[in-house]
């Protein structure tokens, strides 16, 4: 449980389930379902990671 | 140099599979739905996908009876096989939003029938600029979807319209069970897929003890279970819209 209490793991897995879920949902072809699960997942952890820096360059 | 890739080609290149000597249509009804590509059957017709489709989503409406023609069958199979042909361009036009289509029989030989001695129907879903260069110059067509993902789609599509009623049923045990709804609705491995995902989930969030708010990361308890109740509210949509027709 040590890893589930840090952030990064949780946004990490949270992200892989989301994307994973909507890849899913909305693309009926294996080969689009697993291009749009890896675009979904890098779009999800890179603006995670890029708010991230933001919130705290602004609450500086 | 670029590559056109038609994985599904190649069991026929390699001779594999089953040498059929009579009927073809009369083999196909006997195959299993998706050996025989087949997403609808109905009491005298069924609707199988063209195995060397002109265009994605090439649907072949067959009566279940040997007949030649639209004369040797039965009034009810005629009545069948053009309502299916009405629906089929519904699903299709929902599924793929094609330009237009082309549907027809092709009796006898001459005609250009390819298997001559059982009619049916083709329905060819068309799209504006379909018959490009690669068509006209070099006798190519492109397929942009797998045969087997094509056919999960069609089958999983309302061929036959859903009462109210057992709308209502498959909205309800959708809401009871995440995935459900689509196990029901014949996209089973998907409905399990959803199952684990939704569950995974929200197990995670109870495990994270929303409660304990001296945690770094209380919130993401909350998150969790906030997420895993939007999927379930999603699929439950998602259902409503594949078992109402409107989306295949």
């Amino acid at each position: 449980m040590s890893l589930l209490s840090d952030h990064f793991p949780l946004l990490v897995l949270l992200a892989a389930l989301l994307a994973a879920f909507f890849a899913l949902l909305w693309k009926e072809d294996p080969a689009d379902g697993r291009r749009f699960f890896l675009k979904a997942l890098l779009g999800l952890v890179g603006g995670a990671v890029a708010l991230g820096f933001l919130f705290q360059a602004v609450s500086r | 140099m670029e590559s056109l890739y038609t994985p599904w080609r190649a069991a026929y290149l390699a001779g594999e599979g089953e040498i059929v000597t009579g009927c073809l249509f009369c083999a196909l009804a006997g195959r299993t739905d998706e050996d025989g590509l087949i997403v609808h059957r109905g009491v005298s017709v069924f609707a199988a996908l063209n195995r060397y489709p002109y265009t994605n989503g090439h649907l072949m409406l067959v009566p279940f009876a040997h007949r030649g023609s639209l004369s040797a069958m039965s009034a009810a199979e005629r009545h069948e096989l053009i309502d299916l042909a009405a629906t089929a361009e519904e699903i299709l036009a929902a599924a793929y939003r094609p330009d237009g289509f082309n549907e027809g029989l092709n009796i006898g030989r001459s005609a250009g029938a390819g298997v001559a001695s059982h009619a049916h129907l083709h329905v060819v879903p068309r799209w504006d600029g379909d018959t490009n260069f690669l068509t006209v110059l070099g006798a190519t067509r492109t397929i942009p979807e797998e045969l087997a993902a094509t056919r999960e789609r069609l089958a999983a599509a309302p061929f036959v319209r859903r009462p109210g009623g057992e709308l209502a049923l498959l909205v309800l045990a959708s809401a009871a069970v995440p995935g459900l709804g689509h196990v029901l609705l014949g996209r089973r491995a998907r409905g399990v897929a959803f199952l684990v995902l939704v569950l995974a989930t929200g197990l995670v969030g109870l495990s994270l003890e929303p409660s304990n708010l001296s945690s770094a990361t209380c919130e993401y308890g909350r998150t969790y279970l906030l997420v895993a109740a939007i999927m379930q509210l999603l699929l439950v949509l998602d259902v409503l819209e594949r078992a109402s027709g409107r989306r295949a």
